[in-house]
């Protein structure tokens, strides 16, 4: 595609959603006079920190109508918390007026010229709005497992409103809005709802608007007051459960076909946007970031495509030191290598990686590994304060006849550990002992190595 | 691209609003759309739509043969920039896709004379009497 057709795609693409014609041409600000609320970021955001990695584990966001008690006990403290921090200190931007002024900031309000609709954001954005927003939610409750519902209005059985937000239906419900159109009990028109067109569409630039118009469009419209307009929208707690709900289907949409993908440009990919996270740091992210949201944002939906996947954490491990070979047998840590470990005690996740390691192969067994000989012979495993992890030896064949081969790597967590093996001012070994083996005269045997490095996890 | 391939089956022509000011709907005559191949997407294209900024608005679209009943083709939504927005939103064209219901009906069926498409304004199941909206044309369109 070259720039003259992209062009004319975006043309395309924005005239089919009904941008303003103008609005492709100027600036948004040049056209249209500031109107509503000032809701611009608070502070600095001149000097944004990119979103890193999330180790979280990956916990699934469920339909707001199947909540538990407890759950709905937990969201709405969650959000009073948030509407409290409002009032506590304005200037914070994890409360809740701070939060519903992102949305109004990047939809035009307040003389922005920044619009995240009627385009390909659309999506990408409001996935990393709720993302940040569940963060915060979240480290107020002291549960960083919290995820946000979301509202299946396409569900025939939810097309009234979820009981959380409606019941009761004043300002003591913290999910409450006085000025919604929708009342408790009221259903949604069944043409409101409805994705099927949405998700019949083959390719993002379709689909993408497509889903922006109807249902999203249609819900917004029906639930009414705060909800109709870009600059008030997020300050009705619904519309968190309706755009998980939205992020649900392009999800399920992404699922559905292999062909399902989101844009592959690198302008797509590496278009940020910045977000305050739960510790009131200024981050950016990027498109390309939030695309797996089940690798990398850690949750997944429930429902009707529940599946449940457990993710190894995608944290970057990074050399800090290797450690000195006097022989494949005798290691040293350096005073160099020391300086280096001491800051990360108590403070990092830490691995140790040995390589290539020579187990033994002559049957089939389970072993300790420790790095001290006097605890590997009293042999009380993840007691003792040398005691590195287990490994197992599982023989090829019976006979043994067919040798397996040897692993390239071990890594094993050593971050309750690092004080000690910096504390070893003389050389050390690995010592392997069978896991059967009594102490405190148990049998064991020295592990060669070809390396043996330290290393610590990056940081999200 | 596929825009670009865009075809259009008819141009239909405003004819009256003639009795239909108490619903606030917009009415033109259209000839019936050809059903698109499969797997394209049937869509009726509002041009030249304009809505006040401060309105949230729900255009529900209709077809209704010379004889016979309504049937809705699909809606088209967009919110409102602010309750105190001035202005109005004008939009070249705003697309509304067919239901799969709708196109199934032209599939099974085989009319050819003119229908009437009826454009209905709303916001959720309300009818949005005192809009001032309009829109230039409709049109039929595969993609």
């Amino acid at each position: 595609m070259d720039r003259k057709d992209r062009e004319e795609s975006r043309r395309h693409f924005l005239a089919a959603i009904g941008a303003d014609a103008a609005a492709l041409l100027v600036p948004a600000a040049l056209v249209r006079p500031a109107f509503g609320q000032v809701c611009a970021p608070p502070g600095n955001t001149s000097n944004p920190t990119p979103w890193g990695r999330d180790c979280r584990s990956i916990q699934p966001r469920r339909p707001a109508s199947t909540l538990t008690g407890s759950e709905i006990t937990k969201l709405k403290a969650a959000y009073k918390a948030m509407r409290d921090l409002a009032t506590s200190d304005p200037s914070d931007p994890r409360g809740f007026v701070h939060q519903t002024h992102i949305h109004c900031h990047n939809c035009g309000g307040g003389g922005s010229s920044i619009q995240v609709h009627f385009g390909d954001r659309f999506l990408p954005w409001h996935r990393a709005y709720l993302y940040f927003h569940e963060r915060i939610l979240g480290a107020l409750i002291g549960d960083m497992n919290f995820r946000l519902p979301y509202w299946d209005w396409e569900n025939p059985a939810h097309r009234t409103m979820p009981s959380a937000y409606t019941s009761p239906n004043n300002s003591t419900n913290p999910l409450s809005n006085s000025l919604r159109s929708m009342g408790p009990g009221d259903t949604l028109d069944p043409t409101d709802g409805q994705p099927a067109t949405a998700l019949s569409e083959t390719n993002f630039a379709d689909f993408s608007p497509e889903l922006e118009g109807s249902p999203h469009g249609s819900i917004h419209n029906a639930v009414g007051g705060d909800m109709s307009f870009f600059d008030t929208a997020a300050k009705d707690p619904i519309f968190y459960a309706h755009h998980a709900n939205v992020d649900k289907l392009w999800s399920d949409w992404t699922k559905a076909d292999a062909s399902h993908t989101a844009p592959t440009t690198a302008a797509w990919l590496n278009q940020t946007q910045g977000f305050f996270d739960e510790n009131k740091k200024w981050r950016t992210i990027r498109n390309a970031d939030v695309v797996d949201h089940e690798a990398k944002l850690r949750y997944i939906y429930a429902g009707r495509t529940w599946e449940f996947v457990t993710w190894l954490c995608l944290r970057d491990w990074v050399l800090v030191d290797r450690l000195q070979l006097l022989d494949t047998s005798r290691i040293q840590l350096s005073p160099a290598g020391r300086q280096k470990l001491l800051p990360l005690i108590g403070k990092s996740e830490t691995r140790l990686r040995l390589i290539s390691p020579q187990l033994p192969q002559d049957r089939s067994a389970s072993y300790f590994l420790y790095y001290d000989e006097r605890d590997a012979k009293a042999n009380r495993g993840p007691e003792s304060s040398s005691y590195l992890g287990s490994v197992s030896v599982v023989l090829m064949s019976k006979d043994n006849a067919q040798k397996m081969g040897q692993p390239r790597k071990l890594d094993f967590d050593i971050k309750g550990k690092l004080k000690g093996l910096t504390d070893r001012s003389a050389e050390f070994s690995f010592f392997l002992v069978e896991k059967t083996q009594k102490g405190p005269n148990a049998a064991v045997s020295k592990l060669p190595v070809r390396g043996v490095e330290v290393l610590r996890g990056q940081e999200a | 691209m596929l825009r670009a391939a865009t075809s259009i089956l008819a141009l239909l022509l405003l004819v009256s609003g003639a009795g239909a000011a108490a619903a606030n709907e917009l009415t033109f005559t259209a000839s019936a759309p050809r059903a698109c191949d499969a797997p394209s997407t049937l869509r009726l294209l509002l041009k030249d739509l304009e809505i006040p900024r401060n309105r949230a608005v729900t255009i529900r679209a209709y077809a209704k043969p010379a004889q016979g009943d309504e049937s809705f083709i699909g809606l088209f939504a967009v919110m409102g920039d602010s309750a105190t927005a001035p202005g109005n939103r004008k939009m070249p064209e705003a697309r509304i896709t067919a239901t799969p219901t709708f196109r199934r009906s032209l599939e099974a069926g085989s009319a050819t004379a003119p229908l009437l498409v009826i454009l209905r304004p709303f916001a959720g199941k309300a009818a949005l009497k005192d809009l001032d909206w309009s829109v230039g044309a409709v049109e039929w369109a595969c993609r």
